[in-house]
């Protein structure tokens, strides 16, 4: 606790973490707003498919949280605050751990502007576009067949929930990748390019579809909408967990008898 | 029976092949400042790094307060403040916020200790301005302030002085002597500025090449700077004969070179003089000397005279 209370004076301190929030913020207003226009008939389906649909919470965790697990997470090496941590008696399993958490909080703040529009959105009688089929874009071109009820924000919350647990599952690679590398701009590279790849990869051939499929870059996202069924949602829940211990495992095991540096 | 604060027996460590550190064994007594002496590569700042946990030893044994398990020296490690090569400073955040940072991770609870231990490193008006405009000497300072959150039982600082002028070596010399005498801190220092460590330290921990070379206390390392005649001679083997049964004193080190240091004789040079002479040694060199905690190093080390 000590360790995650003087992290989040640190990130309050600095302005790259409000300006990746920034970031998060304008990308979720751009991709509701593209998603709406498409909707209306004011923007064209093509256009927003293609360069606005980077603009995608998908596309916006894989791209923000690499930045935020360089520049909020694995900068501590470089300043020497882990070296700090370590000598000052905090096991180096209590540093992992603290950085897991601090990781899922930052993931959670960037994710929570694409959940904050889509219970605003969902609640109004304004028109959106499913034109790709992202767990936010989901919510707002389907909450108008659902009426709004206390279970439209019950399904709202299950369906972010469980997209705010994939994107972290996924994004756990990071602290496996800042306990091996130790350097910020290695993290953030590192972190995205396997996401850019892994995702992909599963439609290569059935074997690699078959074995993706066990981790939460096979998981079908476009499936994270109102009809989502229970077998879908435990299933992407144990996937994830269990990606995100097994990274937590490589991370301890790289970091227990690792130099600090 | 002597307290002993911290403990290491038989360190050794290897890197890929490379002994860093080869049977290293130190006892700390409480409130007494050691001075670790070595070149760059001597193994001062692995030693270091050990015990501040950042480094495990291939082999050995680590005690903090007489504990050596792995928990006991977890919570040994909260009870000292290290300063290892650089000081863990985030440059866009003022002394203050710095301090604010290590004490949160620290667990301290303690009101305004920012203020306090600024105040003891000459930082306390710096205010709001940010450690990367700070001069290398502020953040040698901040580094220092930072170590001293918590009331430390140790403080264990490399190179503490590096970057400082004058003046600011003088008052961190005063501030640690203070912090050993006063709160009975037991201070570990690496230096590369011998005649500064010579002023600070109660005990020197010489080591070279990973191996400690000479442990001694400040008063024997006084004996052995003192003043002295140094003799070297054609017949190197009868002058420590003609020492011992002509002029019947052992007060002389052999050096490695067989010139000889004497303590004796520094104010009966013509007698000496005289003796030799007599015993046809014929005398190359014939000088008063009086060495310094450096010379004295390098002599040890077997480098420049």
């Amino acid at each position: 606790m000590q360790l995650l209370k003087a992290d989040f004076f640190k990130l309050s301190r600095s302005i790259s973490p409000w300006t990746v929030f920034i970031l998060s913020i304008l990308s979720a207003i751009i991709f509701a707003a593209s998603s709406h226009y498409v909707a209306s008939g004011s923007l064209s389906l093509e256009t927003a498919s293609g360069t606005l649909s980077l603009f995608s919470e998908t596309q916006m965790m894989a791209l923000l949280g690499s930045i935020a697990a360089g520049i909020c997470l694995t900068t501590d090496f470089e300043n020497k605050i882990i070296e700090n941590a370590v000598s000052g008696g905090h096991s180096r399993n209590a540093i992992i751990i603290n950085k897991i958490v601090l990781f899922f909080i930052l993931i959670a703040l960037l994710y929570l502007p694409y959940i904050i529009i889509t219970l605003i959105f969902a609640f109004t009688d304004t028109a959106f576009s499913g034109f790709v089929p992202t767990p936010t874009l989901n919510i707002l071109a389907g909450a108008a067949e659902q009426g709004v009820t206390a279970g439209l924000f019950g399904k709202i919350i299950l369906i972010s929930g469980l997209s705010l647990l994939i994107f972290f599952s996924q994004l756990m690679v990071s602290i496996f990748y800042m306990f091996l590398f130790k350097r910020a701009v290695l993290v953030i590279a590192a972190t995205y390019m396997t996401s850019l790849i892994l995702g992909p990869i599963s439609s290569l051939n059935d074997t690699v579809h078959s074995v993706m499929a066990y981790t939460p870059f096979g998981i079908d996202l476009s499936q994270l909408a109102f009809g989502m069924s229970g077998e879908f949602i435990v299933k992407s829940m144990m996937i994830s967990l269990l990606f995100i211990f097994i990274f937590y495992l490589a991370s301890f095991l790289i970091f227990r008898k690792a130099e600090v540096k | 029976m002597t307290e002993y604060i911290l403990e290491a027996k038989n360190i050794f460590k290897d890197y890929n092949g490379f002994q860093a550190l080869e049977n290293v064994s130190i006892s700390l007594e409480k409130g007494k400042i050691y001075g670790l002496i070595g070149q760059n590569g001597a193994g001062k700042t692995t030693f270091m790094r050990i015990i501040a946990g950042l480094s495990f030893p291939t082999s050995g044994e680590l005690y903090l307060f007489n504990q050596s398990n792995q928990k006991s020296l977890q919570a040994g490690r909260k009870q000292m403040g290290s300063m290892i090569e650089n000081p863990s400073i985030l440059g866009n955040m003022s002394a203050r916020d710095n301090l604010r940072v290590h004490k949160t991770m620290k667990g301290i609870k303690e009101e305004n200790v920012e203020q306090k231990v600024l105040d003891i490193v000459g930082l306390g008006a710096t205010g709001k301005k940010k450690a990367k405009d700070f001069s290398l000497g502020m953040r040698q300072r901040l580094g220092i302030a930072i170590t001293l959150l918590g009331n430390p039982k140790i403080l264990m600082l490399d190179e503490p002085v590096n970057g400082l002028d004058p003046s600011g070596i003088a008052e961190i010399r005063q501030l640690i002597k203070n912090l050993a005498a006063k709160y009975q801190i037991t201070i570990l220092l690496s230096s590369h500025h011998l005649a500064e460590l010579h002023q600070t330290a109660d005990e020197f921990i010489i080591v070279n090449e990973g191996k400690i070379l000479k442990k001694l206390s400040h008063d024997k390392l006084e004996e052995q700077i003192n003043k002295h005649l140094l003799v070297d001679c054609n017949e190197p083997e009868k002058l420590q004969k003609v020492l011992r049964e002509s002029l019947q004193t052992e007060n002389f080190i052999v050096q490695p070179d067989k010139s000889i240091k004497l303590y004796d004789f520094i104010n009966k040079k013509e007698e000496l003089s005289k003796a030799l002479i007599n015993h046809d040694i014929i005398v190359t060199t014939f000088t008063t000397q009086e060495e310094t905690l450096e010379s004295y190093y390098l002599q040890l080390i077997g480098g420049v005279r």
